[in-house]
């Protein structure tokens, strides 16, 4: 079963913070033309976007859909160790159309008409924190999506029946996890939506994190995203940026969180975001009643970073607090992204978990 | 809600409708204030001269000219809206408009960037029956959602420093109202309470936009008003149900300009279209109802409402009149709030404002205790009723024991012929009860402040075949 959510609920909001920039933001008083608006035209070439009347189809939908000019996949799995300590992962891939794709049958050519960035993001409090950003076009075993899996050089994502599985590392340290849905997917399928997408907000998962010689064996939930439309792309002087909490609660609560500001650092920020309960219960939060505050900031990489949360909504009061202080990284786009703890009550009882917040360093002192 | 709903809803948020915005010319000396010159009385109304203008014109201006020249750009709404419903396109657009659903009218800024913009169209037309009507005022247009959203889920779309400039000059103006028009009913226009939320980030001498109000704002919360049709301008002497609006009524409908244009100039070359566009507007013929008449009983029923109803809402067919009355709170008895507030010297500092425009003088805020009876003209299409649009149908106008105290409109939107109403579905509870935030903003409850259905009780002492016959006969105007 399949439960439906509108337009900003999953849906902008989840893809604006998963889907990070291809392209680094020009100077502010750059007179050139913003190179993305090009790249992000809406008429990207041969690419006429979304068919009305879509329903999820899985497998088929885990891969690449051709016609949309932007598509996204996001993992973040909230992990521990044998000895208890946490383990945040991410794996991370954007395609981005550049020119119509090939025709059906067509003699395969060395044209780029899809460009693929991903990175892999390990938050280790032993080891630190690993992170590397790629980037290649489209090509047969290098890189690429389908319904059988992900691809981006040696890092995968395969959708195999009966689990799938991840491999992903950076130099010396690998990442191998199994994973399996633990909860339906959810459906962005708004009529009139820019972009469709789905959401499994919990799987179960499984593996080992080999650091040189050693093998750690590791545990926990994963969230998995995946988006295809007109998305709006971090990076490239967005005029306004979202913050992102994926939130995996000890009580089978999943919360996604949006907090959207403008990057001129003007206006109000705005709330968005979802909440599926242990029993699977979808419903938005209430931007009405939902609050979030900044209670900690971390100065480094050059801004300072808000990370940590005070959220409160419908009886849910939680603290969010960086595992890791220093989880910023340099990619084109910049950004700080990695584990949190939460802790908190809810209706006056304890409740914890783990989740991963990414935030935008556009607008940022 | 329906995707063109929604559509409509976020658009309606980038700029509210066309209507009450009384505004100011500017002028060599304004004119000292002088004691009382805020109010009027209640009783007859005085015609006011208006300027001459061209309806054909002023209908190529309404549905094309930029009045409104800050919105999002276009490329965003293309992005998130990339089709258009066939049925909301609109004869008569032309350029970089013809394609644009009708309540958005293009501009290309002097960066060179198109935006989109809600246009007067956005309250002042609508679906019934199956067309799409010029001056209906949309029963179903939505300010329920905080504006402010609106400029977060455009704002992600925006890239490139002339395009987010562009954006900024808009998303600062929402940003700037977007406390004092959000109401808590679909179907009701916040237009009021707008007009005093611009007004307080304006200095009325160089239309200046500040960042914070120079005065004090309205309340947050804006008096529910439904949109009245645009086919009674013709017929009414002052503008808005408490006849605020007195003078130059081409004028008062520069709404737009209040929001976005930061100069006299600007707003100068709109009046130089404005007197065009009122022209246009009392041209508009209302839409004939569409279902069978009974004119036997037509006939029967005009009788009876020459005799019951014309003295306040005037004669139509072959001696047409019409009184011009605004009628004293006690005595029709329909919501106070309105008109108390109005009037309890709490907005005299926008009147003020209006003065101060350096055309003040020609156009004057005076409203009086009381509301103006309308004219009836088309008036099957202008449910629901009262100036609270708290009375879903005529046939409960004139039959107050039939005025459902909680109830909601029919989803999908269904006029009831036989009613003269839209489809309604009468609820045991109100707000308070509703399972969410969005059923709560369709529920008209009628125990809110604003809200009530009291009043014009005229029908309770006519038979029920006087009141058949009498809505039979409204069918006809």
């Amino acid at each position: 079963m399949r439960t439906a959510v509108g337009l900003g609920v999953l849906g902008l909001g989840a893809v604006a913070l998963a889907f990070w920039g291809l392209m680094s933001a020009p100077p502010s008083d750059a007179p050139a033309p913003d190179p993305m608006a090009g790249l992000l035209a809406q008429e990207a070439p041969g690419r006429p976007g979304l068919a009305p009347g879509w329903s999820l189809d899985l497998p088929a939908d885990h891969g690449a859909h051709p016609d949309a000019p932007s598509e996204l996949w996001h993992l973040s799995a909230h992990l521990e160790g044998p000895d208890g300590v946490p383990l945040g992962v991410q794996f991370n891939l954007a395609r981005l159309a550049l020119a119509a794709p090939a025709d059906p049958g067509a003699t395969p050519d060395w044209m780029a008409r899809d460009l693929f960035r991903g990175h892999v993001i390990l938050a280790d409090p032993a080891r630190g924190v690993m992170a590397e950003e790629r980037l290649a076009r489209a090509m047969a075993g290098v890189a690429g999506a389908d319904g059988d899996g992900l691809r981006l050089d040696g890092w995968s994502l395969r959708f195999a029946p009966e689990a799938w599985v991840l491999e992903a590392g950076t130099g010396d340290t690998q990442i191998a996890l199994t994973l399996t849905p633990a909860r339906p997917a959810l459906a962005a399928d708004a009529e009139g939506a820019p972009f469709h997408g789905y959401a499994f907000t919990r799987m179960t998962a499984q593996g080992h994190l080999r650091n040189g010689g050693a093998e750690l064996p590791v545990r926990g939930t994963a969230w998995f995203e995946h988006a295809w439309g007109a998305l709006p792309i971090p990076g490239g002087g967005a005029a306004v940026v979202s913050d992102r909490l994926q939130l995996q609660l000890d009580d089978g609560t999943d919360l996604s969180l949006v907090r959207s500001r403008r990057a001129d650092g003007g206006g109000r920020a705005t709330l968005e975001g979802f909440a599926i309960d242990a029993a699977g219960d979808v419903r938005a939060i209430d931007p009405e009643t939902a609050q979030v505050a900044v209670t900690q900031h971390w100065d480094g990489a050059g801004r300072r970073w808000p990370v940590g949360w005070s959220v409160t909504l419908d009886g849910l009061a939680l603290e969010v607090t960086p595992v890791i202080d220093a989880q910023a990284h340099d990619f084109m786009a910049p950004l700080w992204s990695g584990l949190v703890r939460a802790e908190g009550r809810r209706d006056g009882q304890p409740v914890q978990g783990h989740a991963t917040l990414t935030l935008d360093a556009e607008g940022l002192e | 809600m329906t995707r063109s709903t929604r559509l409509m809803g976020m658009a309606a948020l980038v700029l509210a409708g066309g209507v009450a915005l009384w505004f100011l010319w500017p002028a060599p000396q304004p004119p000292a204030p002088q004691a009382g010159q805020n109010r009027s009385d209640t009783g007859p109304v005085a015609a006011a001269e208006q300027r001459p203008g061209d309806p054909q014109a002023g209908r190529d201006a309404l549905l094309n000219a930029p009045y409104v020249s800050c919105g999002i750009p276009r490329e965003v709404w293309t992005r998130l809206a990339p089709d258009t419903d066939p049925d909301n396109l609109l004869p008569g657009r032309t350029g970089r408009n013809a394609d644009l659903p009708y309540f958005l009218t293009s501009h290309v800024t002097e960066t060179g960037v198109e935006v989109v913009a809600n246009n007067c169209l956005t309250c002042h037309a609508g679906h019934i029956s199956g067309e799409l009507v010029v001056g209906l005022g949309n029963p179903f247009v939505d300010f329920t959602q905080d504006a402010r959203d609106l400029v977060t889920q455009s704002g992600r779309f925006v890239r490139g420093a002339d395009h987010v400039a562009a954006w900024q000059h808009w998303a600062d103006r929402i940003e700037g109202i977007a406390p004092y028009i959000r109401t808590d009913t679909v179907g009701m226009n916040p237009a009021t309470n707008l007009s005093w939320a611009l007004m307080a980030h304006r200095d009325p001498a160089t239309m200046e936009w500040s960042p914070d109000p120079l005065l004090d704002p309205p309340p947050e919360t804006p008096v529910p008003l439904r949109t009245p049709p645009w086919w009674w301008m013709g017929k009414k002497n002052a503008m808005f149900y408490t006849t605020i609006g007195r003078g130059d009524h081409a004028r008062y409908m520069l709404f737009a300009s209040l929001l976005c244009a930061d100069s006299v100039e600007e707003l100068h070359e709109i009046d130089a279209y404005a007197a065009d566009i009122r022209a246009f507007l009392e041209s508009i013929e209302p839409p004939a109802f569409p279902w069978e008449v009974d004119t036997a009983l037509a006939a029967e029923g005009e009788a009876l409402f020459n005799t019951n109803c014309a003295s306040c809402h005037g004669t139509y067919g072959d001696d047409p009149g019409y009184p011009n009355r605004v009628i004293a709170l006690d005595r029709i008895g329909t919501d106070p709030m309105y008109a108390q507030t109005m009037t309890d010297g709490s907005l005299d500092r926008f009147y003020d404002w209006v003065d101060r425009s350096s055309h003040g003088g020609t156009v004057r805020a005076a409203p009086a205790e009381g509301y103006i009876a309308p004219p009836l003209d088309g008036i099957w299409a202008a449910a629901p009723f009262l100036h609270n649009g708290s009375v879903p149908s005529l046939e409960a106008l004139l039959n107050p024991r039939l005025r459902p105290r909680y109830w909601m409109h029919a989803d999908p939107p269904d006029y009831d012929p036989e009613a003269m109403g839209w489809r309604f579905e009468e609820l045991d509870a109100g707000k308070d009860a509703a399972p969410d935030r969005a059923t709560q903003a369709r529920i008209h409850d009628t125990t809110r402040p604003g809200y009530a259905n009291t009043g014009h009780g005229y029908g309770e002492a006519l038979s029920a075949d006087a009141r058949r016959a009498i809505l039979e006969y409204l069918k006809t105007l």
